[in-house]
C-alpha cells in the first residue's frame, strides 16, 4: 500500500520532469510556431491536435512543463527559506518575536494568493516570476506553522536537553538536533505546496496574472481553448495539471513513509 | 567541598493568576563524591529540583552555589564551569537519543561543546573516546555506527550513560534512570551505574520515586512532597527511623515480592 | 470445566511468519488470579491480545482459545464485541489512551452499561456515580463529568477499573495496569483492584514485568520467555522454590531489598543462559 503511493508518484511527478527535459532540446513541432490548421483533430503528426492557431499542443504541453516546474520551485523555495528559519526561530522560544510573527502569517493567511498576484503584477507586470512570488509568499504561513509546531515536539524531547546540559550551542541544536528530525515532514510539506503552486499558477494564468501569450503554460492553454467547440483541447492540459499535481503531493507522502527509520523499528 | 549548596531555593511557574509552586524554599548541601536519592511522586518538583542543578532553569528565589560559586546565569564563569562538569542521564532513553544520530554522534556530542575547551583533562579523541566509554558501559565496539532504534531499552540506557561520561564528568544527574525499564533490566543498569559511579568518583544525584532503588544505590536521600523537602539525611538513619507518615508510606509502596502467596 | 482453556496457541507476525507466541497452554479457574511474567518482548501482551481477540490484521493465529465453553479463535468480530466488555474485560497499562478524550466519562461509564444491558438513563447514571464511589473516587458526579484530561493518573486508572468490573465480567485482563502511576498511587490502585476483583469473584490474568507486583494480587504464576511458557505454578512454590532457572534469575532481579546495598545485584545470567536453551 506505501509502496503503492511511493510508485504513482514517482510515475506522475516522473512524468512531467520528463516532458520538461525532453522539451529542452525537442519538441514534435515548434512550439510556437504555427504548424498546422486551426484546432487540427488527434491524428499523426499532431497526436494531441493542434489549438487556435494551429500550434502543435503535445509541443506546447512540454515546453509548459518546464514552467510548471518552475513555478512549483521558485514558490516552494521562497515559502521554505522564509518561513522555515522563521519558524524553527520561534518553536526554539522566542516569545515576543514568537506572537509578532504569528499575527504577521494571521494576515498574511487571511490575504489570498490572487490578490498577491494581482497587487504584484500591477508592479511588475504580469509573469511567470511574478506569480511564483505571489504564490511564494502567499504559502510562507503554511512553512512557518508547520516548522514551528514540529520544532515544538523536539524540543521537548530529552535529546535537546541532553544537549543543553553539556552546553551545545542554541544554533547547533538547531542543525544537529531540530533540523533533520523536521525535514521529513517540511518534505512532505514541500512537495504538498509544489502541487497547490502548480494548481495556483494554472489558476492566475488562465486569469491572465502569469505568463504573457508568448510563453506556452499548462494554465495559458486552457484559458485559450475553446472548451464547447474543442473540449479536448481543454481537457488534455487539464490532465496535465491533475498528473502533475496529484504526482508530486504522492511522492511527498511515499517518500515520507519510505524514508522514515523510525516506521521500520521491528516490535 | 560541597558540589552544590542550595539555600532557600523556590520555583514558581505561570503568571499572577495561576501559580503553581514546585519547589518551595528548598535548602540542602550536597558534597563532593556523595550519592543522593530525591525521592517524591508527580508533582513533588523532583524535576524541577533536577533542572535548577542542572542549570536549565534558574529559581525563582534563593542562590545555588556550584563548587563554591554563586550559580546565577549572569555569573558565566560559573554557568561554564556547570556545564563543563555536570552531566545528565534521563527516564526514557527513547526520547533522550536523537532517532537521526548515529551511536558514535550521540556519544561524543558533549565532547565537541564549545565549554570544554578550556579543561585539561578533556579526552582529546573523540574516536577513542566514544568506543572507550562503549566499552565502559558493555556495549561491543560496532555499536558505534548504528542507530538508537537497532537497540532494546537497557542497551538504550546504556549508550545514554556512555554520553553522560564521555567528557569525564564530575557530577551526573540522573532522572529516573531505570523506571521506564523492565525489572530484569533494572539490575544490569544499576550495577553499571553503580561501578561507573564508583571507579570514576562522581558524585551522583538521582532523582526516583522509587525508594528500594535509592538504599541499594544512594548513601543521602531527600524525600520531596509538593514542593517541600519534607525529611533528609543519611540514607539507612532514613530508611529505618522514617520520621514522617509520608516516607513510611512511600516505603510501604516499595513492590516487594510477598513472602506468603 | 474451566473458565479459560488456552491450548498449544501460538501466535506469528508478517510474512516472514515471525513467531511471538509458541504453543502456549494455560488455563483458568472462575475466579482464579494468575499472573503472566515476562521481559518486554516475551510474548506476554501478545497472549492477552489474543484471548481479546485484540490481534493486529497480519498475526497469524494456530491453537485454541476456550473461553466459558467458547471458541474464541473462530469468532467473528460482532459475536467478540458482544463478549469483550460483558464476560470479558481488560485494563489496560495507559489509562490516557483506553479512555475517550472527547467524552466525559461518566458518559463512557454509562455506555458500557447501556450496551451490554437494558436500563433507564437515571438509573444508569447512578449506577456509574455508584460504582465511581465504590472504586474510591470522591465526589462521584464531579468525577463522572469530568473529561478524562482533567483527572489524574491514578484518578484515570480508578475509572478504568471501574469501567472493567462494571458488568461484572467473568475475567479481567490487566496489563502492566499501574507501570504509568506514582509508587504511592500504585499501591492504592492494586489493593482497589484486589477488593474489586474477590467483590464480584472474576478471574484475573494479571500481565507484568514485575514478580512483586503479581505477588500481591495473584495466587497463581506463570513465567513466560522468548515466546515459551517454562514455568506455572502457586505463587508461592514459583516465589520460593522456582524450577527453571529463567524463573529464579527473574526472583532474584525482582527483590532489591534482599541485596547488601552497594553491593552488586544478580542478575537473570547469572542463573540462565539464553544461548543454552536454545
Amino acid at each position: 500500500m506505501k509502496k503503492l503511493t511511493l510508485v504513482i508518484g514517482l510515475i506522475g511527478s516522473g512524468l512531467v520532469v520528463l516532458a520538461a527535459l525532453v522539451s529542452l532540446v525537442w519538441t514534435p513541432f515548434d512550439p510556437s510556431k504555427v504548424s498546422g490548421i486551426r484546432y487540427g483533430s488527434l491524428t499523426w503528426p499532431h497526436i494531441l491536435g493542434t489549438d487556435a492557431l494551429g500550434m502543435d499542443t503535445a509541443s506546447r504541453l512540454m515546453v509548459g512543463a518546464q514552467t510548471t516546474l518552475l513555478v512549483g520551485i521558485l514558490a516552494v523555495a521562497i515559502a521554505a527559506l522564509i518561513g522555515v528559519p522563521l519558524g524553527v526561530f520561534v518553536g526554539m522560544g522566542h516569545k515576543t518575536l514568537g506572537e509578532i510573527l504569528a499575527r504577521g502569517s494571521d494576515i498574511l493567511y487571511a490575504l489570498p494568493a490572487l490578490l498577491l498576484a494581482i497587487l504584484l503584477a500591477s508592479a511588475l507586470g504580469s509573469s511567470v516570476t511574478t506569480a511564483s512570488i505571489a504564490i511564494g509568499i502567499a504559502t510562507i504561513p503554511v512553512f512557518q506553522r508547520m516548522a514551528r509546531a514540529s520544532t515544538l515536539t523536539v524540543m521537548s524531547q530529552d535529546y535537546i536537553l541532553a544537549a543543553q546540559v553539556s552546553g551545545t550551542p542554541t544554533s547547533v541544536i538547531a542543525l544537529r538536533h531540530v533540523l533533520p528530525n523536521i525535514a521529513p515532514l517540511l518534505g512532505v510539506q514541500a512537495a504538498a505546496s509544489f502541487s497547490m503552486a502548480i494548481l495556483a499558477e494554472a489558476g492566475l494564468a488562465y486569469l491572465g496574472l502569469s505568463a504573457p501569450k508568448t510563453v506556452p503554460t499548462w494554465g495559458r492553454m486552457l484559458r485559450d481553448a475553446n472548451f464547447l467547440t474543442q473540449p479536448m483541447q481543454a481537457v488534455i492540459p487539464g490532465i496535465a495539471i491533475v498528473i502533475a499535481v496529484m504526482g508530486f503531493n504522492l511522492l511527498g507522502d511515499g517518500v515520507r513513509d519510505y524514508l522514515d527509520p523510525r516506521l521500520q523499528e521491528v516490535r | 567541598m560541597t558540589a552544590y549548596s542550595l539555600d532557600h531555593v523556590t520555583m514558581a511557574f505561570g503568571g499572577r493568576r495561576r501559580k503553581v509552586t514546585a519547589l518551595e524554599s528548598l535548602t540542602l548541601h550536597i558534597g563532593e563524591h556523595e550519592r543522593w536519592g530525591i525521592v517524591g511522586e508527580s508533582g513533588s518538583g523532583k524535576t524541577s529540583l533536577l533542572k535548577i542543578l542542572a542549570g536549565l532553569i534558574r529559581p525563582t528565589s534563593g542562590v545555588v552555589h556550584f563548587l563554591g560559586r554563586d550559580l546565577d546565569h549572569a555569573n558565566r564563569e560559573a554557568m561554564a564551569s556547570l556545564r563543563a562538569s555536570v552531566q545528565m542521564v534521563f527516564q526514557d532513553p527513547r526520547s533522550s537519543l536523537n532517532p537521526r544520530m548515529r551511536i558514535s554522534e550521540i556519544i561524543s556530542e558533549p565532547l565537541r561543546s564549545p565549554l570544554l575547551k578550556g579543561r585539561v583533562d578533556v579526552p582529546t579523541n573523540p574516536e577513542t573516546r566514544v568506543s572507550e566509554v562503549l566499552d565502559a558501559v558493555g556495549l561491543p565496539p560496532d555499536a558505534a555506527t548504528r542507530f538508537p532504534h537497532e537497540f532494546s531499552g537497557g542497551q538504550r540506557q546504556r549508550i545514554a550513560l556512555a554520553r553522560a561520561l564521555a567528557p569525564r564528568p564530575r557530577i551526573l544527574l540522573a532522572d529516573e534512570p531505570v523506571s521506564s525499564l523492565d525489572v530484569s533490566v533494572r539490575a544490569h543498569v544499576l550495577n553499571l551505574l553503580n561501578s561507573l559511579v564508583d571507579s570514576m568518583g562522581l558524585t551522583l544525584i538521582m532523582v526516583t520515586h522509587d525508594l528500594a532503588v535509592v538504599r541499594h544505590t544512594c548513601d543521602h536521600v531527600g524525600v520531596l512532597q509538593q514542593g517541600i523537602l519534607v525529611e533528609s539525611g543519611k540514607v539507612l538513619e532514613v530508611m529505618n527511623h522514617p520520621k514522617q507518615e509520608y516516607t513510611q508510606e512511600l516505603l510501604n509502596a516499595v513492590p516487594r515480592i510477598k513472602e506468603s502467596g | 470445566m474451566s473458565l479459560l482453556d488456552v491450548k498449544d496457541l501460538s501466535v506469528s507476525f508478517g510474512r516472514h511468519r515471525t513467531r511471538v507466541l509458541d504453543h502456549a497452554c494455560l488455563s483458568l479457574e472462575p475466579g482464579q488470579r494468575l499472573g503472566f511474567v515476562g521481559a518486554s518482548g516475551s510474548g506476554k501482551t501478545v497472549l492477552a491480545s489474543a484471548i481479546m481477540g485484540l490481534l493486529p490484521e497480519n498475526a497469524h493465529v494456530e491453537g485454541s482459545i476456550v473461553f466459558q465453553g467458547q471458541e474464541l479463535t473462530a469468532l467473528t468480530d460482532r459475536v467478540f464485541s458482544a463478549i469483550r466488555g460483558r464476560n470479558l474485560s481488560m485494563v489496560f497499562q495507559e489509562p490516557m489512551t483506553a479512555l475517550d478524550p472527547t467524552m466525559k466519562v461518566g458518559r463512557q461509564a454509562a455506555e458500557l452499561i447501556g450496551l451490554h444491558r437494558e436500563t433507564s438513563t437515571m438509573a444508569t447514571r447512578q449506577r456509574v456515580e455508584q460504582i465511581f464511589d465504590r472504586v474510591g473516587l470522591d465526589h462521584a458526579s464531579r468525577i463522572a463529568d469530568a473529561y478524562p484530561h482533567e483527572l489524574s493518573g491514578g484518578q484515570r486508572q480508578r475509572v478504568v477499573i471501574a469501567m472493567a468490573l462494571m458488568n461484572n465480567p467473568a475475567m479481567v485482563i490487566c496489563d502492566e495496569p499501574t507501570t504509568a502511576l506514582d509508587a504511592t498511587v500504585q499501591a492504592k490502585v492494586l489493593s482497589l483492584l484486589d477488593e474489586e476483583l474477590a467483590g464480584v469473584n472474576a478471574a484475573c490474568l494479571f500481565i507484568s514485568h514485575d514478580l512483586g507486583l503479581v505477588s500481591r494480587i495473584c495466587t497463581d504464576v506463570a513465567v513466560i520467555h522468548a515466546g515459551k511458557i517454562v514455568e506455572r505454578g502457586s505463587a508461592a512454590q514459583v516465589f520460593m522454590n522456582p524450577q527453571h532457572p529463567y524463573t529464579a534469575g527473574l526472583v532474584a532481579t525482582a527483590s532489591i531489598d534482599a541485596v547488601e546495598p552497594g553491593t552488586r545485584l544478580p542478575v537473570i545470567e547469572d542463573f540462565f543462559d539464553p544461548r543454552q536453551e536454545q
